[in-house]
């Protein structure tokens, strides 16, 4: 499925983060930029697992007192990166039955379900109302709403990694085909203990070649996490004199059989279809999770691109795999590179050398892009490419 | 855009009264109830011992006579339901996976809990210590999306796929969605609907809410005392209405139009005016370019909770004016429960049904009137109707409001 199919143009009016380098987008990119690496690692679990999550942050002062209480760390993330990106947009003006929000998330609850299911274990009758209230995924967007006085489209979906770019796919939908002015898209996740336990034991399948590996170690580092971007339509955010910080150009998700390949099969298809829009000039924002899935993402580079591999990034190793949210935070630090002109601190994947790159800009200077790949174990695949010009 | 209509060229439908379609309506229409006795687990710690369950064991055949794959493996998820339903849909709509080949395809579900049981038993190993290599299978029912990307595998649909998670609205949801995708000319061909399971998970929920009836769900009665939960799967197969016609020859239904709305209001109880509820069916009326005047039957959300009746009953009088008390509004939970995941989907099929009937669905259980609910729930018997253009609603903890319109296709130019 891709996005340009739809015949719209949509850009990006705002945007905002939190993570585990960083509590906005000027903190994280600050960090990124000073090769700042999972800052806010804690233990987790009876195996004492590390985990990646936001440090020191200020719920109380982004949000009023009661949700402060009530709403579960996920939605709590979900709004300051809201937030943010809303007050950057400078939505507020905006007709509150057209401004909708969609939130993407693959764990969304676990934490909280867990619990359940602890009590559960232990024969006690019931949960509390306000447990069994933070298990529900639409909590966050509910939350949302409520605190952005948000009335339009709302929703929540989920599928797996790709969950933050579905997230802005229905967006883009949602303002298309369902009136909405401007959409704030968001990606968030919390991990629980038996996630970590998950992560150790190897989610990645039981019956694949690249099965019995465990993918913690040297694999990934769950994190915590939310990003979330305004989206509008092009006309729209012009008309009002938005400031545009980027513009999407595509969006391509498939599903495959989760069998390694048809998972590569599904994320050259995603990329090929982004990369129909022939951008002059631009790097990779890469899944790279430091999984054996990595394999596979080479794989499908090197199909589409020979040997002639663009400059690939990678960000998981600064912030950690926020998994549902993976996507978004891919798409808000693209648009910090785009906008700085600048690309972090990365990785190179032919060398494995650290490397700063001070200019992503095209040689003839006629604008630069961000390829990004989000994956999973599931089969499910999804590209986006988004670009500086239309600014 | 191609703004394309978008027809419902097959339903199917795996209920607590029926393991297909044409079973479930029959059944409804007979004032039937499929609440019993919780068999599947342990419900005594809990105040209520009632739900709506599948025959499983009927179902577990047609599963694997439809899959070729052994249910046990699948037993402990709403796959099952889900795949029954699919190939029911697909089979309606003169499908096969062979047809998919060529088109854009979607696979658009719901699901408030479809693998929670999964998760249960992995918790269970996990509280115990015991989490192995070898429960892997089990864990990767987990998560939410795991079961679209299985039945993708299991019915053979590839193409796009994705999962709406919104609580009880997440199933007209994943239809709304589908509906832009084939409307927009962003997929050739729509699977969705919605799936969920029962388990003491939800049980334990539910019970914290306070919302379980301990006899009977009693949707707009005074004396209702709240939900009934239950399990089962409700699929919907869209296409552009050229396309469905072009192959079948005929297409009973379309969607019309949908809205969804926010009440922004409070983060659990329903807005007791109805005002967004009210904005959602305004909405799904003005996309289908239709009036409040067309509509002949209202599938309410009608969950037999004290709030929701009264909000949904407020939302339609703010639609209808004084006609609201002339439009038929009815819901199913009194016979098959809380489908939860699921509840929008089944109100969709049912709506699909009662097109092609020409009959309205009665709401069971309907004894003694409500001054705060006095509209015609078309208590305890079937009505023989002519109904061009049903609305069909679901709300949701979270504010959350949706309704779908369904209308006959008939001969409307395109």
């Amino acid at each position: 499925m891709k996005l340009s199919d739809l015949g719209d143009r949509f850009v990006i009016t705002g945007s905002g983060i939190i993570c585990a380098i960083g509590n906005n987008n000027a903190e994280v990119w600050q960090n990124l930029n000073n090769s700042e690496q999972l800052m806010g690692t804690e233990a987790l679990g009876e195996n004492k697992k590390t985990i990646s999550r936001p440090l020191d942050v200020d719920f109380a002062g982004h949000m009023s007192v009661d949700m402060c209480r009530m709403a579960t760390k996920l939605t709590k993330m979900a709004l300051i990166a809201a937030k943010e990106a809303a007050l950057q947009a400078d939505i507020a003006g905006l007709d509150k039955n057209k401004t909708g929000a969609i939130v993407g998330t693959a764990l969304s609850g676990t934490v909280f379900r867990e619990e359940i299911c602890n009590s559960l274990q232990e024969g006690k009758k019931r949960a509390s109302a306000l447990l069994a209230s933070r298990c529900a995924p639409n909590e966050s967007v509910g939350a949302l709403c409520l605190e952005l006085g948000i009335k339009g489209h709302n929703t929540v979906v989920s599928s797996f990694a790709t969950s933050s770019l579905n997230a802005l796919f229905n967006a883009c939908v949602a303002l298309a085909c369902d009136d909405m002015k401007a959409m704030v898209a968001v990606g968030a996740e919390e991990i629980s203990g038996i996630v970590m336990e998950l992560c150790k034991t190897a989610i990645i399948g039981d019956q694949s070649s690249i099965s019995r590996r465990s993918i913690i170690l040297p694999g990934i580092s769950p994190a915590e996490g939310a990003a979330a971007i305004v989206v509008e339509r092009e006309q729209d955010a012009l008309q009002r004199g938005a400031v545009v910080l980027g513009r999407i150009d595509e969006i391509a998700i498939t599903q495959s059989r989760s069998d390694p390949r048809h998972i590569v099969d599904s994320l050259e298809r995603s990329m090929r279809a982004c990369l129909a829009w022939k951008p002059n000039s631009f790097y990779i924002s890469a899944n790279a999770n430091g999984s054996v899935l990595d394999r596979l993402e080479n794989m499908a580079m090197k199909r589409v691109f020979g040997l002639d591999i663009p400059r690939v990034a990678r960000f998981k190793y600064a912030a950690g795999e926020t998994f549902g949210a993976s996507g978004m935070m891919q798409v808000v630090t693209a648009v910090n590179s785009l906008r700085h002109d600048s690309l972090p601190t990365t990785m190179d994947s032919g060398s494995g050398k650290t490397e700063r790159v001070s200019s992503i800009t095209g040689r003839d200077g006629s604008g630069s892009g961000v390829l990004i790949n989000c994956f999973d174990q599931y089969g499910t695949a999804g590209s986006a490419l988004l670009c500086m010009r239309g600014q | 855009m191609t703004n394309a209509r978008v027809a419902i060229s097959g339903v199917g439908a795996v209920t607590a009264i029926g393991v297909n379609k044409d079973e479930y309506f029959s059944r409804l229409l007979n004032g039937e109830s499929g609440i019993a006795t919780v068999r599947y687990f342990d419900t005594s710690i809990f105040s209520t011992n009632i739900a709506g369950q599948i025959d499983r064991e009927r179902l577990g055949f047609y599963f694997e006579k439809e899959t070729g794959r052994p249910y046990e493996e699948y037993d402990q998820s709403a796959i099952p339901f889900a795949a029954v339903a699919i190939k029911e849909a697909l089979s309606d709509a003169s499908l096969a996976p062979s047809d998919f080949r060529q088109k854009r395809t979607a696979l658009v579900l719901a699901t408030a809990a479809g693998g929670i049981n999964c998760g249960l038993a992995v918790h269970e190993l996990y509280f115990h210590k015991k989490l192995a290599y070898s429960d892997l299978g089990m864990a990767k029912k987990y998560p939410f999306h795991s079961l679209t990307a299985e039945l993708s595998d299991l019915c053979g649909i590839g193409g796009y796929s994705v999962t709406n998670i919104s609580a009880c609205t997440s199933s007209n949801a994943a239809i709304a969605y589908a509906f832009d995708l084939i409307k927009s000319g962003l997929a050739d061909v729509a699977i969705t609907g919605g799936m969920d399971i029962l388990s003491p998970f939800e049980f334990s929920c539910f019970n914290a809410y306070r919302a379980l009836a301990r006899e009977a769900c009693r949707p707009f009665d005074k004396n209702r005392e709240g939900l009934v939960l239950s399990e089962g799967a409700a699929m919907l197969v869209l296409e552009p209405f050229e396309t469905a016609v072009g192959r079948k020859g005929v297409v009973e239904a379309e969607i019309g139009g949908y809205g969804i709305t926010n009440d922004a209001v409070d983060m659990t109880a329903p807005d007791a005016a109805g005002v967004s509820a009210a904005e959602a069916m305004r909405k799904a009326l003005a996309k289908a370019d239709a009036d409040s005047a067309s509509i002949g039957y209202v599938a309410a959300h009608g969950t037999g909770t004290k709030l929701n009746d009264v909000a949904e009953t407020a939302a339609i009088k703010n639609v209808f004016g004084k006609r609201a008390y002339d439009v038929p509004v009815s819901s199913v939970k009194g016979a098959i429960g809380h489908m939860n995941g699921a509840a929008g989907a089944i109100g969709a099929v049912t709506c699909v049904m009662s097109l092609s009937s020409g009959f309205i669905p009665p709401t069971i259980n309907y004894q003694t009137p409500d001054e705060a609910c006095d509209l015609d729930y078309v208590p305890n018997a079937a009505r023989s109707s002519d109904v061009q253009a049903c609305l069909s609603n679901s709300y949701a903890f979270g504010g959350q409001c949706s309704s779908l319109l369904i209308r006959k296709a008939g001969d409307r130019t395109c």
